[in-house]
């Protein structure tokens, strides 16, 4: 009980220091209400007297305050709204009606919430903590307050969320959190101290000397309290000048250190009568009134004692009335007044029992409460432990959609992988397939044809061992008989020679068979060794053989290239010996661009291609000229001669 | 360890084996691929040896098949000669 009055007194001290003359403001406001016309104007005036009136008359701070509200509905503006219902809440709580004082302030915050004023929302949540508080809903005036400090650091006002903490702080130590008050506390003096403002910090120094109290440990909050009383001093702040001394002089009287609590009290006797404190001052005189009855002043602790009763009684202050009466009957046993000391001890144990059962009630509704904040914490715990159960089975849970979604994800690209290899191995087989079968197949033609060649190559030496035996069996019987019939040696002399032709050709074919390719340089050599066995054979006809130096040495041709090319110049030479009766054949190899130019000329009697039918020999060489894809030209004119083109 | 754990563990360690034969099987075309395309030049390669073989043994086909129509033809010429000589001979009785 003491200690809930102590940290009451703090709590109202950090609203405090607010001293101005209010009837003086009072008249000059209305006066200006009275000249005023426009509602907005008349708004803030009668709340501006509203507020001036908590200080000096609340009945007439209630009527402001409605009258402003009134105007300020008429103007419709949100801000002057707000500011109404604040006010009128601020009166409200002068007025002790804490909890129409809680709506109020709840109606103003949505208008500051609508206007966005932020500001005026942490002041109104500090309002509904200081109201809360006064109604010892003490959770709630933490949260309360805890809003305010959040807002008012939100606008960077650090004074005022500073003060709030302060606050807090007290109001943890009414609710036995020690801890966290002497947390809140440290903030608040560093704070202070840091800022240099005394006055706020002589109230913390208050507070904390009743956290330190609490704690037992009476030493320090002798020094705190001893702290409060020097800065108090410096800055005037009167009413914490009074508390301190007050709690100084209580600390000393449960120390037994009666003079000094005297001393102690006197001085917070003399503050508060100067300042006009009139329910401290009671209680001070009370305390002043045992000091002296200890001290064995009885005279003077008697009148003291009795100049305090009705004060008492008047305020219901039944722990002090059971000190006062315990004294009394004290004093009035020592003066032997029977009847008095009887009346006293009446009141004394009617006051004791009513103590004592509003202390049982007191102390039954406290086991009430810890026994339902325990259980409601335990329901909390359980609560936590099952949410945290919870979020580890859904982190479990998460992890295995996690993991599990990722494995389909690798099993998937597993399966391409093996798609796609196995894809490429049917690709590989299919192509070595298809190379293969196709290697195969011209591996068992070329073995075909290497058969035929080799049956080819037999049936060649044959024919060429049998005509060569042909042309010796000839020769046998024209030398051999010493035949006469010219006839017959002539038909003789021609099939022998037929023969030996058709050996060279065969000779000339497998000359060709036997090379892969054929190098100019070969085919040159042959064309050579022709044009010279024609020339012997026909010596009134005159060879040339023309060659241009710019052909190349490396031109190769195919076996039937070279060999076709061979037997059309052959033909051609042929044909300019036989049937053109020609005095001159020229055999010219050039370079046309890219190509190679075989040409035979002669100077025979010619001929009319319009009119000649070709023969076999023409034909022939017309065929194999597009065998090898060579362009052939046969250009003649009778008893010009005639020139055969080739161009490979 | 609750069940929920193990199964964790067991499609972590999963994904571990999974993701292992996957770099495998990875591993593995690529060999597989570069044998392939080794494999497929070889057979090429072989390929076109052969297709020039064949080509070489196509121009002697025909030139032997050539020379043995010719020679076809002149062994008949010649036959025939040898006939008429034959019945010159006989026709004449004068050797």
């Amino acid at each position: 009980m003491k200690l809930r009055l102590l940290s009451a007194l703090t709590i109202l001290l950090c609203f405090s220091g607010f001293s101005q003359d209010f009837n003086g403001l009072i008249n000059t406001t209305k006066a200006k209400l009275n000249e005023e016309n426009k509602i907005s104007k008349k708004a803030k005036l009668t709340a501006d007297l509203a507020w001036y009136y908590c200080y000096v008359n609340v009945d007439s701070a209630l009527v402001y305050g409605n009258k402003s509200l009134d105007f300020s509905k008429q103007t419709k503006n949100d801000t002057l709204i707000g500011q109404s219902l604040n006010d009128l809440s601020t009166v409200y709580y002068v007025r002790g009606e804490y909890p129409t004082a809680i709506d109020f302030a709840q109606k103003s915050l949505k208008y500051r919430v609508k206007t966005n004023d932020t500001a005026g929302i942490a002041s109104l949540y500090n309002k509904m903590g200081n109201n809360y508080n006064k109604t010892n809903v003490l959770d709630s005036t933490i949260y309360y307050y805890v809003k305010a400090k959040d807002y008012y650091y939100e606008i960077n006002d650090s004074l005022s969320s500073i003060k709030i903490e302060s606050n807090i702080a007290a109001t943890y130590f009414l609710s036995g959190n020690i801890k966290k008050a002497l947390e809140y506390l440290e903030v608040s003096v560093d704070y202070f101290k840091k800022k240099d403002l005394k006055l706020e910090l002589s109230n913390a120094y208050i507070t904390e000397g009743n956290i330190l109290l609490a704690k037992k440990d009476t030493i320090n909050a002798i020094k705190a309290y001893e702290e409060a009383v020097v800065i108090a001093e410096s800055v005037n702040n009167n009413v914490g000048l009074a508390s301190a001394l007050n709690n100084l002089s209580t600390i000393y009287n449960g120390l037994n250190d009666v003079e000094k609590s005297t001393k102690y009290i006197k001085r917070a006797i003399e503050i508060r009568e100067s300042i006009g404190a009139s329910g401290d001052l009671e209680s001070a005189k009370l305390t002043l009134a045992i000091n002296n009855f200890t001290l064995g002043n009885i005279k003077e602790a008697k009148s003291g004692l009795l100049k305090v009763k009705p004060f008492l009684i008047k305020t219901n202050a039944n722990e002090k009335l059971q000190n006062l009466y315990e004294t009394l009957m004290l004093i009035y046993a020592y003066e032997r007044n029977t009847d008095s000391l009887s009346y006293y001890s009446r009141q004394f144990k009617l006051t004791l029992n009513k103590n004592v059962g509003e202390s049982n009630l007191k102390f039954s509704q406290e086991i009430e409460t810890k026994y339902e904040t325990e259980k409601k914490e335990k329901e909390i715990l359980v609560q936590r432990a099952d949410l945290a159960e919870k979020e580890l089975h859904i982190n479990q849970k998460n992890t295995q959609i996690i993991g599990l979604v990722i494995l389909a994800l690798v099993l998937s690209a597993l399966g391409y992988l093996l798609y796609n290899q196995q894809k490429l191995k049917n690709n590989q087989l299919k192509k070595e397939g298809e190379l293969r079968e196709a290697l195969v197949k011209i591996e068992t033609q070329n073995k075909l044809q290497d058969q035929r060649l080799r049956i080819s190559r037999d049936l060649h030496d044959n024919i060429g061992a049998q005509l060569t035996f042909i042309i010796s069996s000839i020769d046998n019987l024209q030398y051999g008989f010493n035949l006469k019939n010219e006839k017959l040696t002539n038909k003789l002399s021609s099939i022998s020679s037929f023969t030996k032709e058709t050996i060279y050709e065969l000779r000339d074919t497998i000359w060709a068979m036997n090379k892969s390719e054929i190098v100019w340089e070969d085919l040159q050599v042959r064309i050579s060794n022709f044009i010279d066995k024609a020339n012997h054979s026909a010596n009134a006809v005159n060879f040339q053989f023309v060659m241009e130096e710019g052909l190349e040495k490396e031109l190769k041709f195919t076996s039937v290239k070279g060999m076709n090319i061979y037997r059309i110049i052959q033909e051609a030479i042929n044909n300019a010996i036989k049937y053109a009766e020609a005095s001159e054949v020229i055999v010219t190899i050039n370079k046309l661009n890219d190509l190679v130019c075989f040409k035979v000329e002669d100077n025979g009697k010619g001929f009319n291609i319009k009119d000649v039918e070709q023969g076999n020999g023409l034909n022939n060489m017309q065929k194999r000229a597009d065998e090898i894809n060579a362009d052939f030209k046969i250009i003649s004119e009778e008893n010009k001669g005639t020139t055969i083109t080739l161009k490979v | 360890m609750s069940f929920n754990i193990l199964f964790i563990c067991a499609i972590y360690f999963m994904i571990a084996l999974v993701l292992l034969w996957a770099l495998k099987v990875f591993m593995s075309t690529i060999n597989t691929e570069k044998r392939f395309i080794k494999n497929i030049a070889l057979l090429q390669e072989k390929l076109s040896h052969e297709t020039a073989n064949l080509k070489l043994n196509n121009d002697q086909v025909q030139l032997s098949d050539a020379v043995t129509k010719t020679l076809v033809f002149r062994i008949f010429d010649i036959t025939r000669e040898l006939l008429l000589i034959q019945k010159l001979i006989f026709s004449s009785k004068e050797i």
